[in-house]
């Protein structure tokens, strides 16, 4: 399984939760709908993960995997 | 300049004026000023506002209504009446030189502008005055980086306008912020938005923090700004990029004019989630600024790379710059032949002081983390200034930065500063 965000198209932007279903459909572990910017994130299986290109709506499919790490407080730059 | 006569070319002048009229005046008023046995052509009379400009040679006067300005054949005397701005004679602009002669002239000059310019750069004689002069310091009212970015002199507040953190949360009970509108949500799992690190206590800080702190100079730009302070860096300082588009997510819902990031990953390219993030905030009146990144070593001769989020094309890169305005030695460079990869701005963030959870109250500390959050609250300010939102409030604040003499893969556009 790994991380990814899905973009959606602009024209999909009003039916983000059909298209998140059909994501589910296809099996996609969807963790959040996120409206304000057309993103859906979540986790799918490697083999799986082609098939999601193909449901209406998608715009792309990206890694969003990235860990981001401050340095401990008492370090100078931050 | 098609047309022009070779005796106007020699005078740079065509001999008539152009005026420049109050920003509110309507139709009757532009005619009522300018009338007075003048004839009158208006912009609003052509179809679409296409000005042709042969049937306007017998007008007087020709009025480009769109732009409030006039252009008139009369002394300036005749038009004194009705509020107007400005007059001044109108220049004729060249393409290039009429004859062979006046080209290499013109050449020679350029040349002669250059040779001078560069031998002034190799004396040590080139750069703006705030680059020249004492570096900026810290004094009893204000800390440098307002003063750089003249915040000290600037009349607004940021009253009125959204301003999101994402970070590694807030201290709530900070005696500074008694009485600010705070709303605060954390997308860390199993931690609250109380700050557990100090970072995000300290962006906050510099970003919207107190005209008259408890104790010390003020540090805080946008001090009227509504906080939406969203937590998606854990105590520990870690997060990933759901728990950042989340929080993204919810201060564009949330209306945020401006959404602060004083965060990156160190990965040399551009990660889409954030192009699509950055781009859809824009298209819902959101900026996003976020740090460039510190990866740089400047005096071992490495220049770093901008890195996600901030590598996205609709996202603001900050970099960082010291008290003399020169790039700071970990400030991250543009990412080569990367589209977006750019820095875009520069703001101080070296020795920056600004708040941090108590007991400790303030904490003095430098990165491209304290660049961001100035240019979030000086956009805050150009946002109550203008009423501009997404990329027009990015636009403004290109145009009103001090262009340095720093790269421009380094500093981008220059230093941000403040409405006046």
């Amino acid at each position: 399984m790994s991380h990814i965000s899905v973009s959606i198209d602009d024209e999909h932007l009003e039916s983000m939760g059909s298209v998140a279903r059909a994501l589910q459909d296809q099996g996609m572990q969807v963790e959040q709908v996120l409206d304000g910017v057309g993103i859906i994130t979540g986790s799918i299986s490697e083999e799986r993960r082609l098939l999601l290109a193909s449901v209406p709506g998608v715009a792309a499919i990206a890694d969003s995997s990235l860990a981001y790490q401050l340095p401990s407080p008492d370090v100078g730059i931050q | 300049m098609i047309g022009a006569s070779p005796a106007i070319r020699k005078g740079q002048r065509t001999g008539r004026f152009i005026v420049v009229f109050a920003e509110d005046m309507n139709r009757a008023d532009l005619l009522g000023a300018m009338r007075g046995g003048l004839t009158v052509a208006d912009s609003r009379d052509f179809e679409d506002d296409n000005v042709d400009l042969e049937q306007t040679t017998e007008a007087d006067v020709t009025i480009f209504s769109e732009l409030g300005m006039a252009v008139m054949t009369t002394e300036p005397a005749q038009a004194t009446a009705g509020p107007i701005l400005s007059v001044s004679p109108e220049l004729v602009h060249h393409v290039l030189p009429a004859d062979e002669a006046s080209y290499v002239k013109g050449y020679c000059d350029g040349v002669a502008d250059l040779s001078a310019r560069l031998l002034a750069a190799s004396q040590g004689g080139a750069g703006l005055p705030a680059e020249t002069g004492p570096p900026f310091a810290d004094t009893a009212e204000h800390t440098w980086g307002l003063r750089a970015t003249r915040v000290d002199s600037s009349p607004l507040s940021g009253r009125g306008i959204q301003v999101a953190l994402l970070d590694t949360g807030f201290d709530l009970e900070h005696p500074d912020f008694r009485g600010r509108s705070v709303t605060a949500q954390s997308f860390v799992r199993g931690e609250g938005p109380q700050d557990g690190h100090g970072h995000g206590t300290h962006v906050v800080g510099t970003a919207c923090g107190p005209k008259n702190p408890s104790t010390g100079p003020r540090y805080g730009v946008a001090h009227e700004a509504d906080l939406f302070v969203g937590k998606v860096l854990s105590d520990a300082g870690a997060g990933d990029d759901a728990g950042i588009l989340a929080g993204i997510n919810w201060a564009v819902a949330n209306g945020c004019a401006v959404i602060s990031m004083s965060l990156g990953a160190d990965v040399a390219a551009v990660h889409p989630p954030y192009t699509t993030a950055g781009r859809r905030a824009l298209d819902r009146g959101s900026l996003i600024v976020a740090a460039a990144g510190n990866n740089a070593d400047r005096d071992a001769g490495q220049p770093g790379f901008v890195g996600p989020p901030a590598s996205s094309p609709y996202i603001m890169a900050v970099a960082a710059l010291d008290q003399r305005l020169e790039v700071a030695r970990f400030s991250a460079r543009s990412l080569p032949a990367t589209r977006g990869g750019q820095v875009d701005v520069a703001a101080p963030g070296v020795d920056v002081l600004s708040s941090w959870p108590m007991p400790t109250r303030y904490n003095t500390i430098s990165g491209t983390s304290m660049a961001t959050p100035h240019v979030a609250g000086l956009a805050a300010l150009w946002a109550e200034r203008t009423g501009l939102r997404g990329r027009e409030l990015w636009a403004v604040l290109s145009m009103e930065s001090d262009r340095l003499s720093a790269a421009s893969v380094d500093v981008g556009g220059g230093l941000v500063l403040a409405p006046q």
